[in-house]
């Protein structure tokens, strides 16, 4: 149904945008429930490309971020503190850092990755990486101090007591994994840059709303943006159940 | 027969001694109580014997092996609760998953540990929901589950009432009449007086004293033990 607006002229876009509120509406709930296949194909795309980058930050942050907890050793302060600040890296920083080491002429331009999938989870996977590292390190900071003194009885291995920590950390970890799979599905930056927001092959929810929108294509981008926030209370959801399971394991002191 | 073995064992921190010189050579008894005032040194003195510190200077050794290189022979009570964030059965369970044990042979010994705990009812909930004493007592099995012949333990009943207090103290007692040797730190004179087959009282980070219960309770000989046996 949104083809119908796709190739709209700038006079067609202004008579478009006056439409009445209740008819985009309208049709912007029949595109969702109908099952219009090229939004939902966005929609698959979005959620790939994401829980792709999460599942590879979350490889290395979280063993990292573990380590990072359990380490006493110079420097590690203002490791703690570096990652910290790049939470806040901003997406078209990150985006441009990429396009220039997969662009033809960067070190990794061989690869052939930009304006590809790769290029926006690889960009992803950078931006949400020190958020998923912070949080996990904020996470089992306080667990690591309250049992060390009881794995270091038991003569833990280091393998052994990062395993543990991880396990009891489970929840404040998947926490952390949820926060940053929210800013890599909400982000536009960084994808657009990498991704070229390529019709059909690298466009994912957030660019099409950018697109949409300047087109006059409310019905899309309105659709796009509902089933967007809805992730996001799903996200937010997960993240109130998960803390509530945690609660049952930590102990009151009594 | 369990040798404990301090050789010209001092340990420092910041330029200070907090133990030390201590030269010691024991033969474990039952259950050997370690005494003295607050600040004396005795949870160092628990921390060094299990091999948790290194010396800063001499050694401790079991059976003439390093402490450092032996900790899994060993169970370790804290005075402070350590509680998992698991279940009371995976609780108890970790020294053995630590020490590289199979799953069957996990299984099979938590059944013995939940049962000598008295804790097989709830052995699948979160050990958080534990009272005091039952983590005290989880705590005992989980040191007890690798079947360590020495179990240290730092004033372990110091924050039980009596009555989780008494159930902790019959679950020592059956445990010692098997064989296994405890180190026990407590305040509790009227508890050592009871338990005590030896008694090393710390004074002022060093060892001022060691000999049966019999004869410390009876006649200290040092004055700050004297002071100490009064309740001074």
């Amino acid at each position: 149904m949104h083809s119908t607006f796709r190739n709209f002229t700038p006079r067609a876009r202004a008579q478009h945008s006056e439409r009445p509120i209740l008819e985009i509406l309208s049709t912007t709930l029949r595109l969702i429930t109908t099952g219009d296949a090229t939004l939902w194909s966005i929609v698959g795309l979005s959620l790939r490309v994401s829980l792709t980058a999460t599942l590879i930050a979350a490889i290395c942050a979280v063993p990292l971020g573990t380590a990072l907890a359990m380490g006493r050793f110079w420097g590690r302060r203002s490791i703690i503190a570096l990652s910290s600040s790049l939470m806040a890296l901003p997406p078209v920083v990150v985006g441009l850092a990429i396009y220039l080491l997969l662009s033809r002429a960067g070190p990794l331009g061989d690869l052939g990755l930009l304006f590809t999938p790769s290029a926006m989870i690889t960009a992803q996977s950078v931006l949400i990486f020190p958020i998923i590292l912070a949080l996990t390190t904020e996470a089992v900071s306080p667990l690591e101090q309250a049992y060390r003194p009881l794995l270091h009885s038991v003569d833990a291995s280091r393998g052994f007591r990062l395993r543990t920590l991880i396990i009891d950390a489970r929840f404040a970890i998947f926490t952390a994994l949820l926060a940053g799979f929210g800013r890599a599905i909400a982000e536009v930056g960084a994808v657009i840059i990498v991704g070229g927001n390529i019709n059909g092959v690298t466009r994912v929810m957030t660019t099409t709303i950018a697109l949409e929108t300047s087109k006059g294509n409310l019905e899309l981008a309105m659709a796009l943006g509902i089933i967007l926030i809805l992730l996001a209370v799903i996200v937010n959801v997960f993240i109130h159940s998960l803390k509530s399971m945690g609660a049952k394991y930590q102990r009151v002191s009594r | 027969m369990i040798d404990l073995s301090f050789k010209n064992m001092r340990f420092n921190a910041d330029g200070k001694t907090l133990l030390g010189p201590v030269n010691l050579d024991i033969s474990l008894k039952s259950i050997t109580c370690i005494m003295g005032y607050n600040g004396a040194g005795k949870s160092l003195f628990l921390e060094l014997c299990h091999g948790m510190l290194e010396p800063t200077k001499g050694h401790v050794q079991w059976n003439r092996k390093s402490a450092l290189k032996t900790r899994q022979d060993r169970g370790f009570i804290f005075q402070h609760r350590i509680v998992l964030r698991r279940s009371v059965r995976q609780n108890i369970a970790l020294p053995m998953q630590a020490a590289g044990w199979s799953r069957s042979q996990i299984d099979t010994r938590l059944i013995e540990l939940l049962d000598m705990a008295r804790l097989t009812p709830k052995a699948d909930e979160p050990a958080a929901v534990l009272s005091g004493g039952e983590v005290q007592r989880m705590a005992l099995v989980r040191a007890l589950a690798t079947r360590p012949d020495v179990v240290i333990m730092d004033e372990p009943t110091s924050s039980l009432d009596p009555g989780a207090t008494t159930k902790f103290e019959n679950l020592i007692e059956s445990v010692a009449k098997t064989g296994v040797k405890f180190l026990w730190a407590t305040h509790n004179i009227t508890q050592a007086q009871r338990f005590a087959s030896d008694v090393i009282f710390i004074n002022d980070g060093t060892v001022a004293e060691h000999g049966s219960a019999e004869d410390f309770f009876a006649a200290p000989a040092s004055q700050m033990a004297q002071q100490y046996v009064k309740g001074h």
